[in-house]
């Protein structure tokens, strides 16, 4: 029984969101059509699903197995489309995979020295333990809302009822983890620490890689340089409790986590390939996805994320001479923007 | 507008930290305003980044964002890519030098940067070997699992070390307060927190045993590592259990009426006579 549990748990978080990411792939161009791109795509597909489909529920103080029951169909559905329409992407990476073995010796052994930082970044993170006083909130309110099938009506701290809580109501982060308990019988602590904590770093791995591919397309040799020196930035990054690189390494699964380490980057790798003369219909489909995902994340994206959005929109517009461009741009974080008044009024 | 410029340097210097962050990204800003050739990579890269730098310390917008909430301002620095920028200009400058002894050395010079500016995050740190796939404090989890009842779901006062982990593991006792209280800058005052941990070597028993009575706790747990000062029993409570260094006591008036509605477990009801 525990081993079906932890193996419907590792399928929600493994082929799942790469599956998922099949529909915004299938429209990418052939440098981004790669298994990583796919896998980080997916997340923030379900991202996106997850955020449009649990705030309304929150905030009209549904049940959590109302909520659960049509995340659930929605996802079932979308990947089964996902599935059906990406089915030619196999042939694709197979593509990418056998290539491997057609990389010069020196290049595969940085891509080894990389996998085994991150492989030792992973395990630390199952084996290793690290205290952090806001999951006394974060998990809590997993816990809570799996228990009393409520979501925010109870103190994280004590348990007892009480009044909506709207400071974090829109960044349900907490309750796509109660989903994923649920949905799995793993208890919400052991789903944050022992399994998002080290697959959410594969996850930021999958971006940053992306990222590499874009930066150096034409010396795709230095590609695996470039993310062993990502590795290392993110395992000496602890210069201060406030870093990017401390709330991804430490706080992975939380949402400020996540917003640091995952959301933040993935934006700047959408806007890498949007600033491009020929844009994808997948990209900006991923870029709409961060833009949502990144409320799921944390409030602060409320400021965050419209800020740069709104200053790549100038200058990716002046650059391309196109002030529709401009506009499309600004108009993806349209809805974390109805968010953010939503927010305020709620606050 | 001083007071907001303030803040921000404030904001800057603790995220900084004493480190070469900061002078890192300016000179690999400045590096890649040199040498990156790519229009495309040069918008988003350099005119972005460092446009939304420009943002994120200008006073009026430092101003709102501080309205909204100042605690977590220092967080708009993580729009700022910094890692990729000086990883990025690493490799540029890698590929500069045909010979590959020449690129090994700045790769050794880059990753030396890096660890010497840094503090690796596994050593300077709370990480400590986890006993379970929680990672939770296994004496958290075994008081939980004592204090659970299969029909009833009670309210429980515990000592301060527990409180941060146990609604982490159990959502089945309710607890008159949990790590809000623990938080010093968050100004939480609770009469039963005092009675329970302002002495730090012992317990007022009579004082405890009043305000968890008054908190409607059925069960109240005491660390083994602290003196009482009296006597749980003389205060109408019985001893149920002692688990990891921890007694927990059971309220008698709770316990004659949770009995008499059926809500207690067999272990509770052998232990109450």
């Amino acid at each position: 029984m525990k081993i079906i549990r932890w193996g419907i748990l590792l399928a929600l978080v493994l082929p799942v969101p790469f599956f998922l990411g099949f529909i915004p792939v299938k429209h990418m161009n052939r440098l981004q059509r790669t298994p990583a791109m796919t896998y980080v795509c997916g997340w923030f597909v379900s991202f996106f699903l997850f955020e449009l489909t649990a705030v309304p529920f929150i905030l009209l103080e549904q049940s959590f197995t109302a909520l659960v029951a049509v995340y659930t169909g929605i996802v079932a559905a979308v990947l089964a489309v996902s599935l059906w329409s990406g089915r030619h992407l196999w042939a694709v990476y197979l593509d990418e995979i056998k290539r491997i073995w057609d990389m010069p010796g020196r290049v595969k052994l940085c891509w080894a020295v990389f996998f085994l930082l991150v492989a030792f970044q992973m395990a630390y993170a199952v084996l290793y333990e690290y205290y952090d006083g806001d999951d006394a909130y974060y998990i809590a309110v997993s816990v809570l809302t799996d228990t009393f099938d409520t979501m925010y009506l109870r103190d994280a701290y004590s348990g007892y009822i009480y009044p909506l809580d709207t400071r974090h109501a829109l960044s349900p982060m907490p309750i796509y983890q109660a989903w994923l308990s649920r949905l799995s019988g793993v208890a919400p602590a052991a789903v944050a620490h022992s399994v998002l904590a080290p697959v959410w770093l594969m996850f930021m791995y999958c971006i940053y890689g992306q990222i590499g591919s874009r930066l150096l397309w034409n010396k795709k040799a230095y590609k695996p340089v470039f993310m062993i020196l990502i590795a290392v930035w993110f395992m000496y990054g602890n210069i201060s409790l406030y870093t990017t690189e401390t709330f991804a390494m430490t706080r992975t699964w939380q949402g400020k986590g996540l917003m640091a380490g995952m959301v933040i980057p993935a934006l700047f790798l959408a806007l890498i390939y949007l600033a491009q003369e020929s844009t994808s219909q997948g990209m900006w489909l991923l870029f709409i996805c961060v833009c949502v995902s990144s409320v799921l994340a944390t409030s602060v994206s409320f400021m965050v994320i419209p800020t740069i959005t709104g200053v790549s929109s100038v200058m990716i517009g002046i650059r391309k001479k196109s002030v529709k461009f401009a506009a499309e741009l600004f108009l993806c974080c349209a809805p974390c923007l109805l968010l953010a008044v939503c927010y305020m009024i709620i606050k | 507008m001083k007071e907001v410029m303030q803040a921000v340097a404030e904001d800057v210097i603790l995220y900084n930290n004493r480190s070469f962050l900061i002078p890192l990204f300016l000179i690999a800003l400045l590096f890649l305003w040199v040498t990156e050739k790519d229009r495309k990579l040069r918008v988003v890269l350099l005119y972005v980044v460092a446009a939304v730098a420009a943002v994120f310390l200008c006073p009026l917008y430092a101003w709102v964002g501080m309205k909204i909430d100042a605690d977590v301002y220092y967080r708009v620095l993580w729009s700022l890519p910094i890692g990729i920028l000086v990883c990025y200009s690493a490799v540029k400058l890698m590929a500069y030098f045909r010979a590959a002894v020449s690129k090994a050395l700045v790769f050794v010079l880059a990753v030396l940067v890096i660890v010497m500016n840094g503090d690796l995050v596994y050593t300077n740190s709370f990480h400590i070997r986890a006993t379970n796939a929680y990672h939770i404090p296994q004496q958290v989890i075994d008081v939980a699992d004592a204090l659970r009842l299969d029909n009833y779901k009670p309210i429980a006062v515990l000592p301060a070390e527990l409180l941060t982990h146990f609604h982490q593991y159990t959502a089945d006792v309710f607890t008159p307060y949990g790590r809000n209280v623990v938080e010093p800058s968050w100004s939480f005052q609770d009469e039963l927190y005092d009675a329970m941990e302002a002495d730090k070597t012992a317990y007022d028993v009579a004082e405890v045993a009043r305000c968890a009575r008054n908190h409607n706790c059925a069960f109240v747990v005491l660390s083994c590592a602290k003196q009482m000062n009296g006597s749980m029993e003389e205060q109408g409570y019985f001893l149920f259990r002692f688990v990891q260094g921890y007694f927990i006591y059971m309220d008698y008036n709770y316990y004659w009426v949770f009995k008499e509605q059926g809500l207690l477990d067999a272990d509770v009801i052998e232990a109450g006579g």
